[in-house]
């Protein structure tokens, strides 16, 4: 055994358990998967394997050794590195500068020497097969470019067992299978890797040993040659999960959104939205497949008044809305589930309360009428916080909890409460599922189709293109800030094709209601 | 969950009064090294101001403008607008009411006293919206435009004081006294406490209510924590930002007239001593909570109060107290650091035991 963790146990300030008695253990050279619901605790034990919480009872033993590691720096010293759900790189520095930060490369004099950091990145990324540019910003590149900066930057550290949380939540199916590429290559290096997903088929894919989590206790490790999505989800949520979508058919009714010949500039000033034309009826899901960065935020944060549009309409319910602010798209009933919940879907350091009553605090039974409607009434809000949490299961002491501190796929399951309570005319969801474990994927798809079938108008924007092949009645395909394909009947599409173009390969070759 | 809340208080007030010990302490061993009768200046800097009535009395009348200089930072700060204007209201709150007292004495007296605290609410107000309407319509920068508005309001007053209602039978840049209708009672003779005390407790519950009780106070907050949330949500993020800036300014303004009419019972030049930028002190003391804005400002003042009584008497100058507060801030804004590494802390208490 490499690594042995024995009796974890670990208790936050706020009182929540994450950890109960965890035993874990990996062997050298093998890629281990770690799963387990939202809240499940896995970052939870990955961070005190890094130093970055400390444990309150159990012990580490590593390469034979019992050890204290305190510190990440200590971590690294002994050979352990982490990729965080969250990247931590700098934004406005670069590849190369991002990798050696903390033990810069120097010349004579103390002074940084920057040709020598875009030399190492260049081996190190020759030598890991994990291609980066070493002189690009790192707000330029993709975000399958940023992980591997990350990467990278753990291996420079002299990472030889490597812990990526989440990796591939982010990734888009190419990106997901290159990675999956270069985790073999450092493998055959004698590297081993410790591997956070909530996809099972990832599991299955790329995993040696797989160990599963339920409520701060790990529940088995299994070699995942001997098992099944089935046994492994089972294990996860303590009950059979329906790993495809029950879906009755559509029954599309009259137009609710209708954008027309839309147009737009990205914030660098190109021309990001080449004039989309795009009708979603009450009653159905279209989903918009496509690589990220094909112009998809654009289009949703126009729709949602986030954006002005540089031409073309946008209608809602009949309603010409083009360039409305976002409060009164939003009271016309649009419900929008952000692509990023850090940064659009939620305020950290307010309450789980604060966070659900975002678009109605100022209306009854919140606010009072009259003279008192600028007067809030907390007793309201939070019978109606804790309402939510139990109908949507989210995994928090009470709703007083600052969002901040819920696991990822609770924060996530807050926000999708919040957008649909509310019963929207028109559903916009970006990315509804990413980060989420399959028990939730399950209930947040099953919840998307009952919004449909209440008679909503879905617009679905996801890199999971299971995801959108699944859930979407008719499908249209982004490509450089054009619509390049529309299918209507998803049932018999396959990845490959989809896959085609969306990385513009294909072009309008396929005809309405058939796959080519 | 009320438990809940109450731990999480108990923890910020614990950490709060943790760094105002060690403050005290590096400054009583400043004293001890640097004063031929160490105990009678410890004494007269910690204990004194308790001992009687006008001491203390000292103590309360100095926090009233700190409270209220204290609550204005608390709300800009809390939409993250960092306005330091608080200086500029005070005097323009001060001035207005002032007017009105001298020119409006037809009123018959509860009304008229009623109207000078609504004319320094309309001063403060203004001089509020000015740099927060500047920040929302062209994106000035507040620091900038509140620390030039705070030049104006000072020496606008002086100037109104140097002539046009000076009184001219005096020999000071001051006006007459006001009438007597206007004027606040003392309650605790001879020290110059008066019943703004309770006007300015009042404020606090009322400044309290108003970000955590309003529509327009969750407007605030929530653009203050993430004003991309915010936005996405359909909040007016500019009429939220001029909104605090509005209601910092009233309160700035307030605490100007209640010094006026409490304390000196006339318009003096340069009567604050910099209350406004104290205010930013107190406000970062209580971690901008409205609620914890009177106890930080009562420290203050009792260590400003004791400080006056050491000078007095023993060989310390009052100064001293000057390093005092400034280790105090050091302190304070490491423990709020301190939070964002609580997790070093546990670790190497780990490690000790
Ligand atoms: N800094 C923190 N303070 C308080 N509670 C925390 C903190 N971080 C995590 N928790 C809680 O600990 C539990 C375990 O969280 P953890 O992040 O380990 O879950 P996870 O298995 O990684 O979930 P996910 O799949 O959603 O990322 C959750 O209930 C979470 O709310
Ligand atoms: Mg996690």
């Amino acid at each position: 055994m490499l690594l042995e963790m024995r009796g974890i146990t670990k208790t936050y300030d706020g009182g929540v358990q994450a950890n109960r008695d965890v035993s874990f253990s990996v062997r050298a050279g093998e890629i281990h998967a770690l799963v387990g619901e939202n809240g499940a605790g896995k970052s939870t034990l990955m961070k005190i394997l890094f130093g970055l919480e400390p444990m309150d009872a159990g012990e580490i033993i590593y390469k034979g050794q019992k050890v204290r590691i305190q510190s990440p720096e200590q971590a690294l010293e002994m050979g352990i590195g982490m990729v965080h759900q969250h990247f931590m790189l700098i934004p406005s520095l670069t590849v190369a500068e991002n990798i050696v930060l903390g033990h810069e490369p120097r010349l004579g004099g103390g002074r940084f020497d920057f040709a020598r950091a875009v030399r190492i990145t260049r081996e190190l990324s020759e030598q890991y097969g994990l291609s980066v540019n070493p002189q690009a910003r790192i707000e330029e590149i993709s975000v399958g470019a940023r992980q591997r900066v990350e990467i990278l930057k753990a291996l420079y550290r002299g990472a030889e067992l490597l812990i990526l949380d989440e990796p591939t939540a982010v990734l888009t199916p190419k990106e997901t299978n290159d990675l999956f590429v270069s985790l073999k290559q450092l493998i055959d290096r004698g590297h081993t890797i410790i591997f956070i997903t909530h996809k099972l088929q990832e599991v299955i894919a790329i995993s040696d040993r797989v160990t599963v989590m339920r409520q701060g206790r790990t529940v088995g490790t299994m070699n995942t040659a001997d098992t099944t999505k089935e046994a492994i989800s089972r294990l996860m949520v303590g009950r059979d999960v329906l790993l495809r979508v029950a879906k009755p058919p559509a029954k599309p009714g009259k137009p609710v959104l209708v954008t027309n010949d839309l147009r737009a500039k990205s914030d660098k000033g190109n021309e990001i939205l080449k004039g989309i034309s795009l009708t979603v009826h009450a009653g159905e899901i279209v989903g918009i497949a496509g690589v990220e960065g094909n112009g998809q935020s654009e289009f949703v944060e126009i729709l949602t008044g986030l954006r002005r549009a540089t031409g073309g309409q946008v209608k809602i319910g009949g309603q010409d809305v083009t360039n409305w602010p976002p409060k009164d798209i939003r009271r016309l009933g649009v419900g929008h589930v952000p692509e990023d919940r850090h940064v659009h879907g939620s305020a950290g350091l307010a309450s789980i309360a604060e966070n659900l009553i975002l678009d109605r605090y100022d209306q009854p039974p919140f606010a009072g009428q009259g003279l008192a409607r600028f007067i809030i009434r907390p007793k309201a809000i939070r019978s109606f916080a804790r309402e939510l949490i139990d109908r949507f299961d989210i995994r928090a002491e009470n709703e007083l909890v600052p969002a901040g501190a819920l696991s990822g796929g609770n924060l996530q399951k807050v926000i999708i409460a919040r957008e649909f309570v509310k019963q929207p005319q028109l559903l916009i969801a970006a990315q509804p599922t990413r980060g989420v474990d399959i028990g939730a994927i399950e209930f947040i798809h099953q919840e998307i189709v009952r919004q449909r079938d209440n008679g909503a108008a879905v617009l679905l924007i996801s890199a999971d293109l299971q995801e959108v092949l699944a859930l979407s009645d008719r499908l249209v395909v982004f490509y450089e800030g054009e619509i390049v394909a529309e299918f209507t009947d998803t049932a018999h599409l396959t990845e490959e094709e989809v896959g085609y173009y969306m990385l513009g390969a294909w072009r309008d070759r396929t005809q309405k209601g058939e796959s080519k | 969950m009320n438990g809940d809340r109450l731990r999480r208080f108990a923890a910020e007030a614990l950490g709060i009064v943790v760094a105002f010990a060690l403050a005290i302490a590096v400054g009583m061993v400043l004293v001890l090294l640097l004063s031929a009768e160490p105990g009678h200046a410890l004494y007269a800097l910690l204990i004194q101001p308790l001992t009687s009535a006008f001491y203390f009395g000292n103590v309360l009348e100095r926090a009233i403008p700190l409270i209220f200089a204290g609550l204005s930072v608390a709300v800009s700060f809390q939409a993250r607008q960092f306005n330091i204007g608080a200086e500029g209201a005070i005097y323009i709150g001060a001035l207005f009411g002032t007017l009105i007292a001298l020119y409006a004495t037809f009123l018959p007296g509860p009304v008229h006293q009623l109207a000078v605290f609504i004319a320094a609410i309309i001063g403060g107000a203004l001089v509020g919206w000015l740099p927060g309407w500047l920040k929302a319509r062209f994106g000035a920068n507040e620091v900038v435009s509140t620390l030039m508005l705070n030049t104006i309001a000072i020496k606008f007053t002086s100037y109104l004081l140097s002539d046009p209602i000076r009184d001219k039978s005096s020999g000071y840049t001051q006006t007459v006294t006001l009438p007597d209708q206007v004027l606040l009672a003392r309650i605790l003779p001879p020290s110059r406490l008066h019943t703004g005390l309770f006007i300015a407790l009042l404020a606090v519950v009322v400044t309290y209510g108003f970000l955590y009780r309003t529509t327009i106070g969750y407007e605030i907050r929530m653009v203050g924590i993430n004003p991309r949330f915010a936005a996405y949500g359909g909040i007016d993020h500019r009429r939220a930002i001029v909104l605090a800036f509005v209601v910092s300014g009233i309160l700035a303004g307030l605490g100007g007239i209640v010094e006026v009419v409490g304390i000196h019972q006339k318009l003096i030049e340069n009567f604050s001593p910099g209350y406004g930028f104290d205010g930013l002190l107190v406000a970062i003391i209580a971690r901008l909570h409205p609620l914890a804005v009177p106890f930080a400002a009562f420290f203050y003042a009792y260590l400003r109060a004791g400080a006056a009584i050491m000078e007095r008497e023993s060989d310390i100058p009052q100064e001293m107290v000057s390093v005092i507060q400034v280790i105090l801030i050091l302190f304070i804004t490491a423990e709020a650091l301190m939070s964002f590494f609580r997790k070093r802390m546990n670790r190497r208490t780990e490690h000790a035991r």
